[in-house]
């Protein structure tokens, strides 16, 4: 009996170490994905790491429930997106933009950081008004090594109703800017 | 604003990195969070230990309650119902006989349905029983009696003579003065 528990509890521990470094790899492949999508939520740096961190110790939590280990990524994009939503919209902490004269530390800022700044202000702004369907797409395909395929993968979407969301997506806020 | 050009703004404000600590920040989140898994494992096995001895304790403490009930009921002596008899049923002259007054403690409450019987069947009864008791009624006579009610049970009871009435004859009237229209 002892004999049987003993093997029993090897074999977990095998198990668990076995998750532990497939864990590793894909934190060292997506963590920066996760900041990236908390990021285009919230436009708040430490905001961000945090809201990724949280969703990476969640994805480690429940790592083992996974079924499909290939999808990992287009889980770990729902986590984060939904966790920086809902930091959003909690309102924990008052989100300052990263762009705002304080954290550029004192540098002096010119005319053109000035208009680029109002100009990504009003971009983020037309962005945030978008329905949540149309707003994921623009994000995800804002992260730059992201094509279509890329990212009907992560929101296990058809290309096609990703490329018309897109579409839509850019349609809408080209009126809202211009 | 052109698709590529607004594209190319999105990418440009995503293409932010996280700090420098970030990663280090993460791993050594994990390690803490991989050195947690045992306890939560304990802590689970803990509840269900807990849970489990609660539920035979319950079920322990439930069937010792049930036997219990059972053995009450079966010891319990049966309450000393007393039949109450209104002061018209008088009909025995013995004072002992007499109804006696039953105070509202001495009433039985269960919860089985209530047999009310005729007081003055109950007094007859109780009469009767008491004069068998003081032997005021011969057994014998009474055992007579039985044997004389069965032997008039089982006698024959002879048929009734079958009634010996004469038919009656009813003459016909005569047509022929009907058909003329004189009076019969």
């Amino acid at each position: 009996m002892s004999e049987y528990s003993g093997s029993l509890a090897e074999t977990s521990l095998s198990l668990t170490r076995h998750l532990d470094q497939e864990f590793e790899g894909r934190v060292a492949e997506c963590s920066r994905l996760a900041f990236r999508i908390a990021y285009g939520v919230l436009r708040h740096r430490e905001d961000a790491e945090d809201v990724a961190q949280e969703t990476l110790t969640k994805a480690y939590r429940n790592f083992a429930k996974l079924r499909d280990h290939n999808r990992f990524r287009a889980w770990l994009v729902r986590i984060a997106w939904r966790l920086a939503l809902d930091l959003k919209r909690a309102g924990q902490r008052r989100t300052r933009r990263e762009t705002s004269p304080d954290v550029m530390g004192g540098h002096q800022i010119s005319t053109d950081d000035l208009v680029s700044q109002e100009r990504s202000t009003r971009l983020w702004r037309a962005i945030d008004s978008l329905p949540e369907k149309l707003r994921i797409v623009t994000v995800l395909a804002g992260i730059e090594e992201h094509d279509i395929r890329e990212v009907a993968l992560l929101l296990d979407l058809p290309e096609g109703t990703v490329k018309s969301r897109l579409f839509l997506a850019r349609q809408r806020l080209k009126d809202l800017l211009q | 604003m052109n698709d590529e050009r607004l594209k190319r703004e999105i990418e440009e404000s995503l293409a932010v990195e996280p700090s420098a600590q970030f990663m280090a920040r993460v791993r050594r989140h994990l390690e803490n969070e991989s050195s947690r898994p045992s306890k939560q494992v304990s802590w689970t096995a803990m509840a269900a230990g807990f849970a489990a001895a609660a539920i035979v304790g319950g079920i322990v403490l439930f069937e010792s309650f049930m036997t219990a009930q059972t053995t009450r009921i079966v010891h319990e002596p049966r309450p000393n119902v007393e039949i109450l008899l209104p002061p018209s049923a008088n009909t025995h002259p013995s004072p002992a006989m007499a109804p006696k007054a039953v105070s509202s403690q001495t009433r039985f409450h269960s919860s089985e349905p209530e047999v009310v019987i005729d007081p003055r069947e109950a007094a007859a009864f109780q009469s009767f029983m008491e004069d068998m008791r003081e032997q005021k009624i011969d057994a014998a006579s009474l055992e007579n009696l039985f044997q004389a009610a069965e032997s008039v049970e089982a006698a024959e009871i002879a048929p009734l003579p079958i009634a010996g009435l004469e038919p009656i004859d009813i003459k016909p009237l005569n047509p022929a003065v009907t058909e003329r229209g004189e009076s019969l």
